[in-house]
């Protein structure tokens, strides 16, 4: 593995030379023949900011960014980068530079002219190009590889390659299409720690494009969670996790994703609770009391997430329950714990010690100052407010 | 799981046995109904003079009609491989295209041609060629004494200089023929380009013409070059339909041959012979060619 920190720290790459560029989306659409694949779109970019487009397989995430790449006709809307509307500028015209999932390398260049190849083509000198190339082979840990061909490189090689393509033309903008997505995971977690420290280096806008909720947030400065062509929520990854908008952004960002029950709040004289079933009551957290009149007789869900489910802590706001165990998995630092809880087969995670000792059930607690409540009807999660 | 490879067979088993007695006997059916059933009499040396005949003046033997015949069907060959290559290349860019009025007109000129029997595209087009474009051009009027048109350079590339208008017509006709399959050729092998080629290379800011002479033809052409070859092949053979339009290539003299010496079955086994060595030698210099290239690729 290569010491990529100490590349980086020896001022290869000039973060000067390159462009700085904020990228303004409004009212982004897209249509196939009659179907939609993404629905007027609102994003403003600060320069120098790392911006991940996370979401499901068909959200429209990547149509998105092969629209800023200028790969693919928009319906509606405008796209800008910095102060020019790029609408109908040609892909080779917008400063943007795109990392593709297959790394689509050209086979019949090697290393060197697939990195060098944008330059000079655009007639810029060869000892400037031999200087950009060998500043981002260096960056990349390439300098061993610029004979070879693509076909004579592993996975990870032939990313970086991409990758040096990218940079070696000082783009505004970097545009990332699932770069990660065909590397093995150890490979994966080396990567997303590379391009981290990749971008504040040379500290240019990067737009990114996954799946892997993991990889947007360890990358990201903010995400934007996508479903279904439409924007969910944008923000920075803690404030997703910890202050989802809607039910599919409280399921989609976490490992395992949010546990959901159905329930409904229920007042008995001065006591307010989360009735999840007949002999399953829970004690309204404090931040809902403000709102209870507006709770009371709506249908909701109860959201929580695995690891605020836990062996018994003696949480401030803890509510203990007793369990049967239908699935143990454990992962080494946990174990996760399946079980039935309302009729919803939920998740918590557990010390893999306590899991070890317990029988087919088992004694867990509810961080209740963690969880949230769903409105069923809007699937917007209800602020403390009582609105969804 | 998938299967392992089929072992090809060294020894010959009951069945190859079988086949080859079968062949053998179609074989000996077929000389015996020319022998006996035409009482036909062969006369092989009479025809072999065509070939080649020994000139007793200078001592040497000298080629004949039918060699001659095989140079100028090689001539035609050439330039008009050459000639269909470039209309091939410009209709396959034009056939790839994102305009629609590119895309039209190149698909007009393939389906015209793949649509219409060899024989009447050569005689419209050699009519109109001959008696318009040629006068047009001004091929009509060449100097047929200049230095280089009476030079060995001129006779060994395009022939004798009398017939020579006459030559790249027949040149043009075949080139527009075959163009129409390079088109196609030359259409599969850019689209067998993934799409993500082109992406790649715009993405990092290269203009479309670039990346079609940079990233995408240099890809295609390693797809494109042995049906190239193939074509090549199909072109020598395609070139006896000149003969139609009196161009003196190797089927139009073994008609002469056929008719001057009453040999018909002599004169085609020797010209179907001929067309064969060269075609098979041409199959093997390219499937030579083509493992090398892969071999150097590895």
């Amino acid at each position: 593995m290569i010491n990529l920190l100490s590349n980086l720290e020896s001022g290869i790459i000039n973060a000067n030379v390159i462009n700085m560029a904020n990228v303004y989306l409004s009212g982004l659409s897209k249509k196939f023949g009659g179907v939609t694949v993404v629905d007027k779109v609102d994003v403003d970019i600060a320069h120098g900011e790392f911006i991940v487009l996370v979401g499901p397989s068909g959200c429209g995430k990547s149509t998105t960014l092969r629209m800023i790449a200028g790969l693919e006709d928009l319906t509606e809307g405008d796209i800008r980068i910095g102060d020019q509307n790029v609408n109908f500028v040609q892909p080779k015209d917008r400063d943007v530079a795109m990392v593709f999932q297959n790394y689509a390398l050209y086979p019949h260049m090697n290393v060197y002219k697939n990195i060098s190849i944008s330059l000079s083509m655009r007639g810029v000198n060869r000892v400037e190009i031999d200087r950009r190339v060998k500043e981002a082979a260096a960056i990349l840990g390439l300098e061993d590889l610029l004979k070879r061909l693509p076909k004579q490189l592993s996975g990870g090689q032939r990313q970086r390659v991409a990758m040096g393509r990218a940079i070696v033309r000082q783009p505004a903008v970097f545009l990332f299409d699932e770069p990660l997505s065909n590397l093995d995971a150890k490979l994966r977690v080396q990567m997303r720690t590379e391009i981290k420290k990749i971008h504040q280096r040379v500290a240019t806008t990067i737009i990114y494009v996954t799946h892997d909720q993991t990889e947007a947030m360890t990358l990201a400065d903010r995400i934007v969670v996508m479903n279904e062509g439409k924007i969910e929520q944008v923000g920075p990854p803690q404030q997703l996790y910890d202050e989802p908008k809607t039910k599919f952004v409280a399921s989609f960002i976490g490992s395992p994703g949010m546990n959901f029950v159905g329930c409904e709040v229920v007042k008995e004289r001065t006591m307010a609770f989360i009735k999840i079933s007949s002999d399953v009551l829970i004690p309204l957290p404090e931040k809902y009391l403000s709102a209870l009149d507006n709770l009371v007789g709506r249908k909701l869900e109860l959201g929580f997430r695995p690891e605020h489910m836990t062996e018994p802590r003696s949480y401030d706001h803890g509510h203990e329950f007793e369990v049967d165990i239908d699935v143990l998995e454990p992962l080494g630092n946990d174990t996760m714990v399946y079980f039935d809880f309302g009729g919803q087969s939920c998740c918590a995670r557990v010390l893999p010690s306590y899991a070890t000792n317990s029988g087919t059930s088992m004694a867990l607690e509810l961080d209740l100052s963690m969880i949230h409540l769903v409105d069923s009807a809007s699937n917007l999660i209800v602020r403390a407010s009582g609105h969804a | 799981m998938t299967e392992p490879p089929l072992q090809t067979r060294r020894k010959l088993t009951t069945i190859d046995y079988i086949c080859f007695g079968l062949v053998g006997a179609i074989i000996a059916y077929a000389v015996y109904r020319v022998s006996d059933v035409l009482v036909y009499n062969w006369n092989w040396s009479r025809v072999l003079n065509f070939v080649i005949y020994y000139d007793e003046e200078n001592a040497r033997y000298v080629p004949n009609l039918l060699l001659k015949g095989i140079a100028t069907t090689l001539r035609l060959a050439f330039w008009a491989t050459i000639v269909a290559a470039i209309i091939g290349l410009l209709m396959g860019f034009m056939r790839t295209s994102k305009n629609l009025a590119m895309r039209m007109i190149s698909r007009c000129y393939v389906e015209l041609i793949r649509n219409i029997p060899p024989v009447v595209f050569i005689f419209i087009f050699y009519f109109f060629l001959s008696g318009q474009l040629m006068p047009l051009i001004g091929l009509d009027d060449i100097d047929k004494n200049g230095a280089f048109v009476s030079s060995d350079i001129f006779f060994t590339l395009f022939g004798d200089p009398k017939l020579f208008s006459n030559f790249v017509a027949g040149a043009l006709c075949l080139a527009l023929f075959e163009g129409a399959y390079i088109t196609e050729i030359v259409r599969a092998g850019i689209q067998s380009v993934p799409k993500g080629q082109w992406e790649a290379a715009r993405a990092v800011g290269l203009s479309p013409l670039d990346v079609l002479g940079n990233i995408i033809f240099p890809q295609a052409v390693r797809k494109i070059l042995p049906p190239l070859a193939g074509q090549f092949i199909t072109l020598i053979k395609d070139s006896a339909i000149v003969s139609l339009i009196s161009i003196q290539e190797l089927t139009f003299l073994a008609t002469e041959v056929a008719s001057s010496t009453t040999k018909v079955f002599e004169t085609w086994i020797i010209v179907g012979a001929m067309y064969f060595i060269i075609c098979y030698s041409f199959a093997a210099l390219f499937a030579h060619l083509e493992k090398r290239a892969l071999k150097a690729r590895r």
